[in-house]
């Protein structure tokens, strides 16, 4: 063990997983005690599909935080997504296509949200903000409120497509999972994000191409809320306005819980995120197991929040203090 | 240090957490009812915490609470109108296996494959409220919007006369006002010949819009008698109009549900009733339907091995007046509504 950074880390394992790993332990074994039915293959598979669309959008919403941002139009594009999809999969157009025409729109819109962001020099939030509300709009104007269903048969079949024994979400989430996962650490695009994140001038300085940069990290999370709704629409066979509210507020607690600081760019990681949605996701699935009223559930990740962000706040002091 | 203490918060946040799990545990089936096995019913809603679903939950709670203290009910569902989030708590539902759940759907076919899951798990579904039509469950408990539309004309009859042109006010292509219109427009034509609709207005289902397009109908034509509206914003707007004109007294106002801005118009006099469906009775017949289901019977069923239940079960619907308003008992009701944990 190095002892310098005895303190902080165990050996190679960051403190801040570690309380992590320590949480999701106790309220695992709190709740196998507690009820039969948690420790199931039947709920853990339950307990998965429940927080899969977050999942996959914290990905891309770590980036957006680590580079100093947030992006609020992910609980505007996912719906939007969805109901893109339907409207051309009811007009014949093949998945593939279809698919691919969804995921171009949602990049636009990333690419718009820098735009603005850049060309208005407004805060990020005000502008996701902004942007989410015109997509919400849109939605409702084209489904004029209901859900659209009667979709192809083709499609429908998706949904109850495994492949070995998971459906499509999860496949789709192991491979993005693993290819952040990787990439955060071995390639130079996403280690530039962590520098621009944290000191946008030296970065600057330094010769990086700072608002490409920005650019592509809008459209990453954009792109990863469209599959979302791509995802949610096969696993529904319906789109609707009403998916994803609220998302936006889950996506960052889960980002933030896992570490990755909302309060200054630069410091985050991948890891913490897969970590912190493991543990919403089982939070999640507690209180619905347990039977006390989900009106605590927000009380709970509140709390929870701003624990982990105390947590963050206070490893970094620590770590200012020794170097 | 600040490791420790950051670590005794984390610590402390879940021992409360978990003991407050304990707190609301079930007891134990040894405890309560020695001879009767526990059960759990889990009603599943969108936008938890709304008035109409309380009442629902009410009623649900007092249906468990006559068959045996063996009875568990809860409520689950997410605060916000999200289908997908909706289905998502119906399969949470389902992984801890209830003896019955009683869903109001977000959408007519986000929750199918949810509730066929529930149903496959051997798990009786009954739809309340909002249907699922295609979804397989078992039975349907709600309002019958033809009825209440019906209710709407039957009391516009009475306080016109039998005489007199009227219009109503609704958001076309929303099916359940359709239904509402179309019943109080059939029951108008058979009943009391006398009432004509001359106008069909839309008002896009929002107070101000109302207001607008009420106040043109009003002035075009002084000779309407009776406005009825079939959502809960129709009947203020109008009022609105008929304030501004001073045709009050000459116009007759029914709307649709109630709110407290329409409590209050009742009892000003402004609005002369609205139609209100029992969203506590739907809720206790949802629950007696679950329970029969649950619990098969030597009566063939339609749903083998569930027990029989009939698919539709109607709430019906009433005419609330400001006059009975006026009832210290009725005005408390609708003042104060069933809290839920």
């Amino acid at each position: 063990m190095n002892k310098r950074k005895g303190i902080l880390s165990f050996g190679r394992i960051n403190f801040h997983y570690l309380v992590l790993i320590v949480m999701i332990f106790i309220v695992t074994a709190a709740m196998t005690v507690y009820s039969p039915y948690f420790l199931t293959v039947n709920n853990l598979q339950v307990l998965i599909d429940t927080f899969i669309m977050e999942a996959v959008m914290a990905l891309g919403m770590t980036m957006v935080i680590i580079s100093g941002g947030i992006d609020l139009t992910v609980a505007g594009i996912l719906p939007f997504s969805s109901i893109i999809l339907a409207l051309l999969l009811m007009r014949e157009v093949p998945f593939g296509i279809a698919a691919v025409l969804v995921l171009l729109a949602a990049a636009a819109i990333g690419c718009l949200t820098n735009l603005l962001r850049r060309s208005l020099n407004l805060h990020p939030m005000v502008v996701t903000m902004a942007i989410a509300a015109v997509i919400k709009g849109v939605d409702l104007t084209i489904t004029g409120g209901s859900a659209v269903s009667g979709l192809p048969e083709s499609f429908t079949r998706l949904g109850a497509v495994r492949i070995l024994g998971m459906p499509v979400s999860w496949i789709v989430y192991i491979i993005l999972a693993a290819v952040f996962l990787y990439f955060s650490k071995n390639n130079r695009w996403f280690l530039q994000v962590f520098f621009v994140g944290g000191n946008e001038d030296a970065a600057k300085l330094s010769g990086i191409k700072v608002e490409a940069l920005y650019r592509n990290v809008y459209v990453i999370s954009a792109v990863l809320a469209a599959v979302a709704g791509i995802l949610t629409a096969i696993t529904y066979s319906s789109a609707s306005y009403s998916y994803g509210t609220n998302a936006d507020l889950r996506v960052i607690t889960t980002v933030a819980i896992g570490g990755t600081s909302l309060t200054h760019g630069g410091s985050g990681s991948i890891a913490g995120t897969l970590l912190g949605t493991l543990f919403m996701a089982i939070i999640y699935n507690a209180f619905v197991m347990s039977g006390i009223s989900t009106y605590y559930q927000d009380v709970v990740t509140g709390v929870f929040l701003i624990a982990a962000v105390l947590l963050s706040e206070g490893i970094k002091v620590l770590k200012e203090r020794k170097s | 240090m600040k490791r420790k203490m950051a670590l005794g918060l984390m610590l402390t946040v879940l021992a409360m957490s978990l003991a407050g799990c304990g707190a609301k545990a079930p007891e134990a089936a040894d405890q309560t009812g020695a001879e009767k096995s526990e059960e759990l019913y889990s009603m599943v809603v969108f936008t938890k915490g709304a008035e109409y679903f309380n009442w629902c939950y009410a009623g649900m709670k007092d249906a468990a609470a006559s068959i045996g203290s063996h009875i568990q009910v809860e409520l689950q569902g997410p605060a916000e109108w999200d289908a997908s989030l909706e289905a998502r708590a119906v399969d949470q539902v389902v992984a801890k296996n209830p003896t019955g759940i009683l869903v109001a759907s977000a959408d007519e076919t986000t929750l199918n494959s949810s509730i066929q899951k529930a149903l496959d798990a051997g798990i009786p579904v009954i739809g309340f409220d909002s249907d699922a039509a295609d979804s397989g469950r078992l039975a349907y408990v709600g309002t019958d919007n033809y009825d209440f539309g019906a209710t709407a004309a039957r009391s516009m009859a009475e306080m016109l006369g039998g005489e007199g042109e009227v219009a109503v006010c609704m958001v076309p292509g929303a099916i359940a006002q359709e239904e509402r219109a179309e019943g109080f427009k059939n029951w108008l034509e058979e009943n009391a010949p006398g009432i004509k609709v001359v106008s069909e207005l839309n008002d896009e289902g929002d107070v101000a819009k109302s207001e607008t397009v009420c106040t043109a109908l009003l002035q075009s034509n002084p000779n309407i008698k009776g406005i009825f509206s079939t959502h809960g914003y129709g009947a203020p707007g109008a009022a609105a109009a008929a304030r501004t004109l001073n045709m009050l007294e000459n116009v007759v106002i029914i709307g649709s549900d109630y709110s407290s801005a329409v409590i209050e118009l009742l009892q000003s006099g402004d609005i002369e009733g609205t139609v209100v469906d029992d969203p506590y009775l739907i809720g206790y017949e949802a629950f007696m339907l679950a329970y029969a289901a649950a619990h098969p019977t030597e009566i063939p069923s339609a749903n083998p091995p569930f027990g029989h239940v009939p698919p539709v079960i109607y709430g019906g619907s009433q005419l609330l007046t400001g006059e009975m308003l006026q009832d210290e008992a009725v005005l408390a009701k609708y003042q104060n509504p069933p809290a839920v944990n």
